[in-house]
């Protein structure tokens, strides 16, 4: 007892000498009772590793070698963990570099999709008036068509590859953020302080940057680890149809893909890429809800 | 009241206008010269013109898109580039058999999604809403073309209860709906739960068990009333979803919806085809958006006094500028 | 904790069902008995006319709609045209050698072989109840003409010269004609009076008098055909009552759908189709198909004009690994461009040496990485293409990359001519070896795949002499002669790069007697169909 109090107490010490960040000491505070954010969070942490260090664990080569004489093994076979594809290439190479380029989907396109959100939404709280009513109508357009959709239109104009699946998410889920980001800015732009400072003559883009963005990040990261599970997701269904990154790239959607033909004769094709995919926005999906929870722990167990 | 309605009504035809201008400027960034996929390999520039001038393609952007609106709103979707007939007999009969899809998902999503949602707010943190949560979570998390797969394999091939495509009868829908249903589902379940949470924990509600009315009334007759607020929005906005969006759904089930005609426009750059089809779902969407918000407003009083008071104001503005 | 156990249970559930999906899947399959028979060899004929099987049906698998009827729109919908329209001539059983009189009772030719006259039947009527006279014919040339003009690049005139008498003339003697008109696309009579009242471009139109008539369409889903009841032709008279075409845009599903009962015949070049049908003990026609030589496309890319790097791309694919690793050896790589009669073996310029070739790509002043250019492929030949990419990657030839389209929009970009390199057979037929010349040489093919006026002028003018040579010969050997010519003479070019030959596979339910399939092209009539 009197050494949890004591810890307590040398916590709180901690706690009030960092003067700075002390939001994320918070955050991360709460995040490391629960062991279900701890597995999630250790859970996501490995999937990044593997996506930087994915050539140290086994090099690119792996990924796209084709071996007729490997075709189609099932997992233990030698010098192939999780087997082979129907073009003998390892699965386990092109799952960990698919790793990747899942990552490189889910989270340049759920940032980058924020980010512009967030500027969008903080112009129309500042502004409001008639920026506001343009953005927002802009928005209100591209949001009467299914995520999907837009983002189906936007890759058949700019042609397959990785670069233009991220503009196409980055695009899809513009909506739903500045729709939702907006909200919070307008609540934050009555505040006090942020009245005060434009009272003071705060110039709009400095009110921005020192008030709102600051503000802003607790959503924008809740929002965003949501986002990267769905559009790696999306990208997966992308490549389903044919509009994803181009062979032999190695993508967790597009080995799904082509491994149901193959279905009756090596389910593995399909199991390996499926269960990767669903476990890690599994994973991503609860270290969201998680963080949620540790932002604002008022909200702490609704969804 | 009116007012608001008619206030919403006339912004539909401006939201279609713009979305109808959105996708005709992303249609112009593709590469792919239409008129040259359309004609033979050797043709000189007057088949050139021609072919141009057929489809109104010599225009500029801005004649090409009113002349589209007088001629959508006329009820002519323009001419497919692929089938060279028009588009209105290629697309019309498939918004039934999405709306269906829809329909049916939705319906039994609600049916589910409600009942469980409670449960799970209910029951906070019991193994029940654990095991609600996780599997939600998962099943939202499965590609939606190798659910439909497992689903065919498992339930038309070994089990034998259902067709493996189609839509003849009742039996040919329950794939599909379950394949569409089961990742919204599982998203539906949370937001439900999440917004009885909220209620839950408002004043009002401790108030009445205070009072100590029976725990089913204050959930059922409390609670969800005022849940329900939320609930039709994320209902409507899934429903509008799902016209459009059941695109796997479609391709695996061989279903001739029209989101799989946007794939099949997409694929063989057939841009009437894709413009007419996303405008549909536009509207669907707009449509439902527009049925949400009356609703709201119908069921919630503060939107409807918001507007009250504004013509109030003004009343009484322009009585003092009379006096002034 | 709880969530994490609750996750691998689920994970563990989801394994489970997935393994109980895919291993039990063929428990109950019917069981391989020879159901099938050999498409050339045929089995035992229709004997007289057995009359139509009352509540018998058949559902045929498509993956793509055929928005149009009309014979003369689109070469794609063959698989619908060959039930509806029939001809003055057919191949019995779908054998090429075995030409038979079909609405014609019987013919003539001229001594010169230039004037051919054919009786027509008096007893044949449209299923709208028209009779067909000579006059049909006419009208239906008439517009066929002005759709597909190459259809009629020999024939110099045709006229009915009697109630019941059809004169066609020819340009020159052609000794292919007589294999030419039981095309489809060339004869199929359509019914005038249904042209008069809805146009040549309704679909109200399509009334023929072939051995089924279209009872309803629904676009997106199919066709459901039903048995022409007073159908002229005995030989060819339809037994299953409904025949429908269903459409499934995906293969997977089309696979268990057949599996399940729930379709009757499914045809495919997809070689895993094959290997699940056969594991499941399915027995499986296997029908030759083309040979789909990899065509450079010299208006698109400009490196393709030079013969240096033509040349060196054939020494660099290892056809015979390629077709190893995806398809396990069953398509060989091929020897010609095309199989059968006109065929020239390919010469040095297509021996796998890949240091050769990149010694004639230096020597040209190329290095490997100026090699810029996308292949074009339809589902079917994705894979392929993938592994013959990672062959050339790993020459060096980074900048060589794989686009996959569905099968309507590679059509569509073939016929416009915006592709790079495109692996395609080009409407080859055994009777017919010139026709991948007419459709993909002359300045007015179809599918536009020989380039050759862009690399040499001159080269092609000697190529279109010689094609000209062989519409014209008077004899069968001239005409071999000259097409033989033909294609050595664009092998020499090395116009494609080598490629492979592809079989076509059939399942057909166990119930179902009397597949008959063409050769080549694939086509089959259902009219032969029994049920068990």
């Amino acid at each position: 007892m009197l050494k949890t109090e004591k810890a307590a107490a040398e916590q709180l010490v901690k706690r009030e000498k960092s003067t700075k960040n002390s939001q994320g000491r918070e955050v991360w505070h709460r995040l490391s009772s629960r062991p279900v954010a701890m597995i999630a969070f250790v859970g996501v942490s490995l999937l990044i590793l593997i996506a930087i260090f994915a050539d140290l664990i086994v090099p690119y080569e792996m990924a796209i070698k084709q071996i007729a004489t490997d075709k189609l093994m099932p997992p233990g076979s030698p010098g192939h963990l999780l087997g082979t594809d129907n073009f003998g290439r390892d699965i386990f190479a092109r799952i960990i570099h698919g790793t990747r380029t899942a990552l490189q989907i889910g989270l340049i396109s759920a940032a980058s999709s924020l980010f512009i959100s967030a500027i969008l939404a903080s112009v129309c709280s500042m502004l409001g008036g008639i920026v506001d009513n343009i953005i927002m109508r802009v928005i209100d357009v591209i949001s009467c068509i299914p995520g999907l959709v837009v983002a189906l239109a936007i890759c058949a104009a700019l042609g397959n590859g990785v670069p233009q699946l991220i503009v196409a998410l980055t695009f899809s889920g513009l909506p739903m953020h500045t729709k939702m980001v907006r909200s919070v800015a307008l609540t934050l732009s009555k505040m006090d302080y942020v009245e005060s400072a434009v009272a003071l003559g705060g110039k709009p883009s400095y009110i921005m940057y020192r008030h709102l963005f600051p503000n802003l990040t607790s959503i924008m990261i809740i929002n965003g680890t949501a986002q990267v599970s769905m559009n790696i997701m999306m990208g997966a269904t992308l490549g389903f149809i044919g509009l994803g990154v181009k062979a032999p790239t190695p993508e967790w959607g597009t080995m799904l893909a082509s491994g149901l033909n193959f279905m009756m004769r090596n389910q593995y094709m399909v199991l390996v890429p499926g269960l990767v995919l669903a476990i890690s926005a599994l994973l991503i999906n609860t270290l969201g809800d998680c963080l949620r929870d540790a932002f604002d722990p008022q909200l702490k167990g609704r969804a | 009241m009116i007012k608001y309605t008619i206030n919403r009504i006339i912004m539909v035809p401006i939201l279609l206008l713009l979305v109808a201008f959105f996708i005709f400027i992303l249609l112009n960034l593709s590469e792919s010269d239409p008129v040259v996929l359309m004609l033979p390999s050797e043709y000189t520039q007057a088949d050139y013109d021609a072919m141009e001038a057929k489809f109104g393609l010599d225009k500029p952007m801005p004649v090409q898109y009113f002349n589209w609106v007088v001629n959508f709103v006329q009820g002519d979707m323009g001419t497919s580039f692929k089938t060279q007939g028009p588009v209105a007999d290629d697309v019309g009969f498939r918004i039934p058999i999405s709306l269906k899809l829809a329909f049916i998902t939705t319906l039994i999503m609600v049916i589910l999604g409600i009942p469980l949602g409670v449960m799970c707010a209910v029951k906070q943190y019991t193994a029940f809403d654990s095991i609600v949560n996780v599997l939600a979570k998962f099943l939202g998390s499965i590609p939606g073309f190798w659910l439909g797969l497992i689903l065919i394999m498992t339930f038309s091939v070994n089990l034998g209860w259902f067709p493996t495509y189609g839509t003849g009868t009742l039996r040919h829908w329950v794939l599909p709906v379950f394949t569409l249903l089961l990742p919204f589902l599982a998203n539906y379940v949370r937001q439900v739960r999440s917004a009885m949470l909220d209620c839950i924990r408002q004043d009002y509600i401790r108030t009445a068990r205070s009072k100590g009315a029976k725990e089913g009334y204050v959930i059922f007759r409390e609670a969800l009333k005022n849940a329900l607020l939320p609930i039709i929005t994320l209902t409507g906005g899934i429903f509008a979803t799902m016209i459009g969006g059941a695109v796997l759904v479609e391709k695996v089930f061989a279903i001739p919806g029209v989101g799989f005609k946007i794939v099949e426009a997409i694929n063989s750059r057939d841009m009437p085809t894709l413009l007419a089809c996303t405008m549909i779902l536009a509207i669907f969407t707009i449509m439902v958006q527009l049925i949400v918000d009356l609703s709201y407003a119908l069921v919630d009083p503060r939107i409807r006094s918001s507007f009250a008071g504004k013509k109030k104001r003004k009343e009484t503005k322009k009585l003092k500028e009379e006096v002034a | 904790m709880k969530l994490r156990k609750y996750s691998i249970f689920l994970a563990l559930v989801m394994i489970l069902m997935t393994f109980a999906a895919c291993g039990n899947g063929g428990t109950d399959q019917p069981d391989p008995s020879g159901t099938v028979s050999n498409s050339t060899t045929g089995d035992a004929p229709n004997e007289g006319t057995a009359g139509i099987q009352k509540g018998t049906s058949f559902k045929y698998w498509v993956n793509y709609d055929m928005p149009s009827h009309m014979p003369w729109k689109d070469s794609r919908g063959a698989a619908l045209y060959n039930q509806l329209y029939d001809n003055l001539l057919y191949k019995y059983q779908m054998n090429q050698n075995d030409i038979r009189g079909n609405l014609a009772e019987s013919w003539k030719v001229s001594d010169d072989g230039m004037v051919w006259v054919f009786q027509i039947k008096k007893d044949a009527y449209f299923t709208s109840g028209n009779q067909v006279n000579a006059e049909a014919f006419v009208k239906t040339w008439d517009i066929t003409k002005e759709f597909q003009p190459r259809y009629f690049s020999a024939v110099k005139s045709y006229e009915a010269t009697g109630e019941f008498e059809l004169t066609i003339t020819l340009n020159n003697p052609s000794a292919t004609f007589i294999y030419d008109l039981p095309m489809q696309s060339l004869c199929g009579v359509v019914d005038p009076k249904a042209i008069e009242q809805y146009g040549s471009e309704d679909n109200k139109a399509a009334i023929g008098c072939g051995p089924y008539y279209i009872e309803s369409y629904t676009s997106g889903k199919g066709f459901v055909l039903k048995a022409n009841p007073n159908y002229h032709n005995p030989d060819k008279a339809p037994s299953i009552e409904t025949c429908e075409l269903v459409i499934i845009p995906d293969e997977n599903t089309a696979l268990i759908a057949l599996m399940n009962g729930d379709l009757d015949c499914l045809n495919t070049v997809n070689i895993e189709v094959y290997n699940n049908l056969k594991q499941k003990g399915w027995d499986v026609l296997e029908v030759e198909d083309r040979v789909n030589p990899f065509w450079f496309n010299a208006r698109e890319v400009e490196i393709f004009k030079n013969d240096a790097v033509r040349e060196a791309l054939c020494h660099m694919v290892d056809w015979e690994a390629a077709s190893q690793l995806v398809y396990d050896g069953k398509y060989p790589a091929s020897k010609s461009y095309w199989a059968g009669p006109g065929m020239v073996p390919y010469s040095d310029k297509y021996k796998y040496d890949p240091q050769l070739g990149l010694k004639i790509l230096a020597d040209a002043g190329f290095k490997p990485e100026d090699i810029k250019f996308t292949m074009l492929a339809d589902p079917d030949f994705t894979n392929l293409e993938i592994a013959i990419q990672a062959q050339l990657n790993e020459l060096g030839l980074v900048n060589v990359k794989t686009v996959t389209y569905d099968g309507a929009t590679c059509y569509g970009m073939l016929k416009g001519g915006t592709y790079e390199m495109f692996p395609c057979h080009n409407g080859y037929g055994v009777e017919s070896p010139l026709t991948p010349f007419s459709m993909g040489l002359t300045p007015q093919s179809t599918q536009r795949v020989m380039w050759l006026d862009y690399i040499n002028k001159d080269r092609y003018a000697e190529a279109m002499k010689l094609y000209e040579a062989a519409n014209t010969s008077a004899t069968n050997e001239d005409y071999l002669k000259n097409v033989e010519a033909l294609t050595s003479l664009v092998q020499d070019e090395c116009l494609a790069m080598g490629g492979v030959q592809v079989y076509r596979f059939y399942a057909v339910a166990k119930n179902i007697t009397g597949v008959h399939v063409a050769p080549i092209t694939g086509y089959m009539d259902f009219c032969y169909l029994k049920v068990k």
